[in-house]
């Protein structure tokens, strides 16, 4: 009877603690959209995540950023945009990338800006890659360079 | 009273268009857009470095060797202007180094001065324990080389420079290409 009960009593603290190690394990993952980091989970559509990395230096009128896509390369973060020129002229532009840190911080020097020609009605993809694994978050500035 | 104005005037005018012709001196972005020329510029050099060393630290060399030790050869200037590929190369360098994943040995022009450097410790000068020891320098495993070209084509009211920059991996043991890459930028000068 002793032995029974000591038994039960056994496996039950363990399927207990089997169950409590089991829930307390997993890190919470930060929140992603299209497998970019983004500091909330309400970003769910690509406006939304368009919206929450780029920034641009004033208006360039038929240019956006059309699409926004990360994925990890080697343990960096590769950042693949898709720029849209839906004007009937070709548009210069130039871009960089901000790169930062867990806390948001910055986590490199200034990149330089990069020129870019966007031919009438076409897309054109730029690819960002991380310079260091440091870097989990970025931001884009895109400026018009027609002038 | 004529006269004296006919000889004022043009001096005064001449003051005149001297001060709005003074030289107005602005810091600027230094990671900017330049495009005062067309001829090599910060822009250039910038934006090859960058490629470049984002394209190898991506690389499974640098990935999965544990801190790979290199060394910076030659970028041959194959255009027909003044390049300081020197500049290209230390930037590249300098940028790999920042990752903290690539380790660099004295290239063969600052051998000089290491050795100089090395055996001038050497002597009664210096306290021996403290001196620094011959024997214990690091061999690169891999070299890195290059080269730039250019194309240039020009008319009457348009010239058009095409560059191409070249940079190769070497693994200096066994003679393999493990790693090249490559970076072109065109630039066109239309006049009026």
């Amino acid at each position: 009877m002793t032995l029974h009960s000591a038994c039960i009593l056994a496996l039950t603290s363990l399927a207990l603690f089997g169950c409590a190690s089991k829930a307390s394990t997993p890190p919470e993952k930060p929140p992603t959209a299209f497998g970019c980091p983004v500091a909330s989970s309400k970003v769910g559509a690509m406006e939304d995540l368009i919206a929450a990395k780029v920034e641009t230096a004033g208006p360039i009128p038929g240019v956006s950023v059309n699409a926004i896509t990360c994925s990890m390369r080697n343990d960096a973060l590769r950042i693949d945009i898709e720029l849209v020129n839906k004007a009937d002229s070709v548009h210069r532009v130039a871009y960089k990338f901000r790169w930062l840190d867990r806390e948001g911080f910055g986590a490199w020097d200034d990149e330089s800006l990069k020129p870019v020609l966007l031919y009438a009605h076409a897309s054109h993809y730029v690819i960002g890659l991380a310079p260091t694994p440091k870097a989990v978050d970025f931001r884009l500035f895109v400026l018009p360079q027609d002038k | 009273m004529n006269r004296i104005a006919l000889v004022l005037i043009p001096l005064v005018s001449i003051a005149a268009l001297g001060g709005c012709a003074k030289d107005v001196v602005r810091y600027g972005d230094a990671r900017g857009v330049e495009t005062v020329t067309n001829q090599f510029g910060s822009t250039d050099l910038q934006l090859i470095a960058e490629s470049m060393t984002r394209s190898l630290l991506n690389h499974h060399v640098i990935v999965k060797t544990e801190d790979p030790v290199m060394t910076v050869q030659e970028v041959k200037n194959k255009t027909s202007e003044y390049i300081d590929t020197r500049a290209i190369t230390d930037t590249i360098r300098s940028e790999l180094l920042k990752s903290g994943k690539v380790k660099f040995a004295v290239d063969s022009a600052g051998m000089e001065q290491q050795v100089e450097e090395l055996n001038r410790q050497q002597g009664e000068l210096y306290e021996r324990r403290k001196a620094v020891k011959t024997g214990r320098m690091v061999g690169a495993e891999y070299r890195l080389e290059g080269n730039i070209v250019s194309i240039v084509k020009q008319a009457k009211d348009v010239k058009d420079v095409y560059y191409k920059f070249n940079l190769q991996l070497w693994n200096i043991e066994n003679g393999l290409l493990e790693w090249t890459d490559e970076k072109e930028i065109r630039k066109t000068t239309t006049k009026g």
